[in-house]
């Protein structure tokens, strides 16, 4: 683990803990809180596919709704009920897990194709996912899944969405994230260098999805309550939105995009129905000044890891950005 | 001998670019391979790096064959090139585009990466030095943060030259690499060729138009036209054989 990293990240976990066991901050806003923070984990994630790798996914919220239905089928049916607290934990994990498995299986279409025809994939992908849990009365099909108790809280938000920068910073500062930047930029020319770019593909899809699940698994057991409809394509579409208000290709403009939105939605809540028109025009006005996002492809000093120092004693800073 | 091209055919639906050639390749040779726009050059680069699947016959490399792998497979195997219309990696920097080539040789799993564990962090380190050092030769080193397509021509050549090697090849093949230059980098061309071949032991072959180049460098020139092998033999024999004069200058000249 890089050391500039640790500390802090150990006392944002310890403040968030002290803030959940103590109520140091009103329910609404630890509510809040959490909510920008499966926002940091979802957008986080779908920009590997989305930014680093140069897909348009818009299936995540199928990836999510995997991870929230298996972690509340463990919880809630699987585990027995004096020990679901403690194995909450597990349940997020496993939720991940199993997400990851099918996220695998859907990069598959991606070796053969890309762009838009990999963005129908994805469309499909959504689309089966919600209508098969629709249709699945032993999860309660389009009523919902009921009974989820509240396990989710601040601290373990916190360090979820920690754990996806973290994992995802290391990722892309890496062989296999170069090979994604590669993918991205020329396939054929990366094949020619050497990227297996299935392999890399693989990985992506597979990390993306894991992460998806988790923030599947902790919505669920924050609402308490979990139906398809909430992930269907306005969901993820949401998702897209964090995305590219922030940045594409830039974890950093992820952790601001998924921050702006969650927080401004809820400022704007007073307006009613109006949020959801005065939100899209935002957005048209920010993609017209600031095509590229608010970050757009550069990215925090701090998340740029400077493990780069050379034996010969330079020291070189990875640099498919320009610091913030 | 390093690669063996046996009866090798190719045809794009009905059209045949390639038929029936047959190239040997020895250790350490630079071979040159000409011919008019048209004749199957870029192809048969395809076909050894695997781009296309050829429609018959075999290319063998140190008699392993390499027809029916996939493109990064191959490059593992040692064989790199570079391309007639130069493909970097624009938006990445210089130092990016030549640590991806190290891809096919980094070592660490998902697990030492997403935990960025000290073996990782070692192999990084390595990845760095080694890239500098293809860098610093090819005087690169002062573009390292920029990103690639920002270079001036000349120096985008020479990052995807310098991206080939860092990929450890044996067989090197350069399409075109002289294409856009001016007869003094022409020049630095000839005199860099033969040192990097030296100093990597490489195994060239050369697809150019540049005629003076050819036939200083290559000790040995293949000749296509329309997919087929017309002539082969030292510059000085290709250069006066009628079927090239033919070929180049038209019949009766």
């Amino acid at each position: 683990m890089s050391k500039g990293f640790f500390l802090p990240l150990v006392s944002v976990l310890l403040v968030s803990h002290l803030i959940t066991a103590y109520g140091l901050l009103d329910s609404y806003v630890q509510l809040v809180l959490m909510y920008v923070g499966i926002n940091i984990i979802l957008s986080v994630s779908l920009n590997l596919i989305n930014g680093y790798m140069g897909e348009f996914s818009v299936g995540h919220a199928g990836f999510m709704a995997i991870g929230a239905y298996t972690s509340a089928i463990l919880t809630v049916r699987m585990f027995p009920d004096a020990l679901a607290p403690w194995l909450f934990p597990i349940a997020v994990v496993a939720a991940g897990v199993v997400t990851a498995i099918v996220g695998a299986l859907l990069a598959i279409p991606s070796f053969k194709t890309r762009g838009d025809y990999l963005a129908i994939v994805t469309l499909a992908f959504g689309m089966i996912v919600k209508s098969v849990l629709e249709n699945m009365d032993s999860l309660g099909a389009a009523r919902g899944f009921l009974g989820i108790s509240k396990y989710t809280n601040l601290t373990w938000v916190v360090f979820w969405a920690m754990a996806a920068v973290w994992m995802v910073r290391n990722f892309i500062y890496s062989s296999f994230g170069r090979g994604v930047l590669s993918v991205r930029e020329d396939e054929i020319a990366a094949s020619a260098a050497g990227v297996n770019t299935r392999q890399v593909k693989l990985f992506a899809f597979t990390l993306s999805s894991f992460f998806a699940g988790v923030a599947g698994a902790l919505y669920a057991h924050l609402l308490m309550f979990i139906n398809p409809k909430m992930f269907d394509l306005t969901k993820s579409t949401e998702m897209l939105i964090m995305v590219y208000l922030g940045g594409i290709g830039s974890i950093g403009g992820s952790i601001v995009g998924a921050m702006i939105y969650t927080v401004l939605l809820e400022l704007l809540r007073p307006l009613g129905i109006w949020r959801m028109v005065l939100m899209p025009i935002m957005l048209v006005l920010l993609m017209i000044l600031r095509p590229r996002g608010i970050m757009g492809l550069s990215e925090f000093r701090w998340l740029i890891p400077s493990v780069g120092v050379s034996s010969k004693g330079a020291k070189i800073v990875q640099d498919d950005a320009v610091g913030d | 001998m390093l690669l063996v091209i046996d009866n090798l055919s190719h045809s794009f639906g009905g059209l045949a670019a390639l038929t029936n050639i047959s190239i040997v390749v020895p250790e350490h040779q630079l071979l040159g391979i000409i011919g008019p726009n048209g004749s199957g050059k870029t192809t048969l680069f395809n076909l050894i790096t695997g781009m296309y699947r050829a429609s018959s016959g075999s290319i063998r490399l140190k008699g392993q064959e390499l027809v029916g792998r996939a493109p990064a497979a191959i490059t593992r195997m040692a064989v790199a090139r570079t391309f007639q219309n130069i493909r970097l990696f624009k938006t990445l920097s210089v130092l990016d585009n030549v640590r991806i080539a190290r891809y096919g040789k980094a070592a660490c799993g998902p697990f030492d990466t997403l935990f960025r564990t000290g073996r990782f962090l070692k192999e990084e380190g390595l990845i760095i030095d080694q890239a500098m050092e293809l860098l610093t030769l090819f005087e690169l080193d002062r573009y390292v943060e920029a990103p690639a397509g920002s270079l001036p021509y000349g120096q985008q050549r020479q990052l995807e030259f310098a991206r080939a090697l860092a990929t450890d090849p044996v067989l090197l093949l350069l399409d075109e690499p002289a294409a856009g230059m001016n007869p003094y980098e022409v020049g630095k061309l000839n005199e860099q060729l033969q040192w990097v071949a030296k100093r990597f032991a490489l195994t060239i072959i050369l697809i150019e138009h540049h005629m003076g180049l050819v036939m200083e460098v290559c000790q040995r020139v293949v000749v296509l036209d329309f997919g087929v092998v017309i002539a082969e033999g030292t510059p000085e024999e290709v250069r006066n054989d009628p079927r090239v004069i033919d070929v180049y200058l038209g019949k009766g000249s």
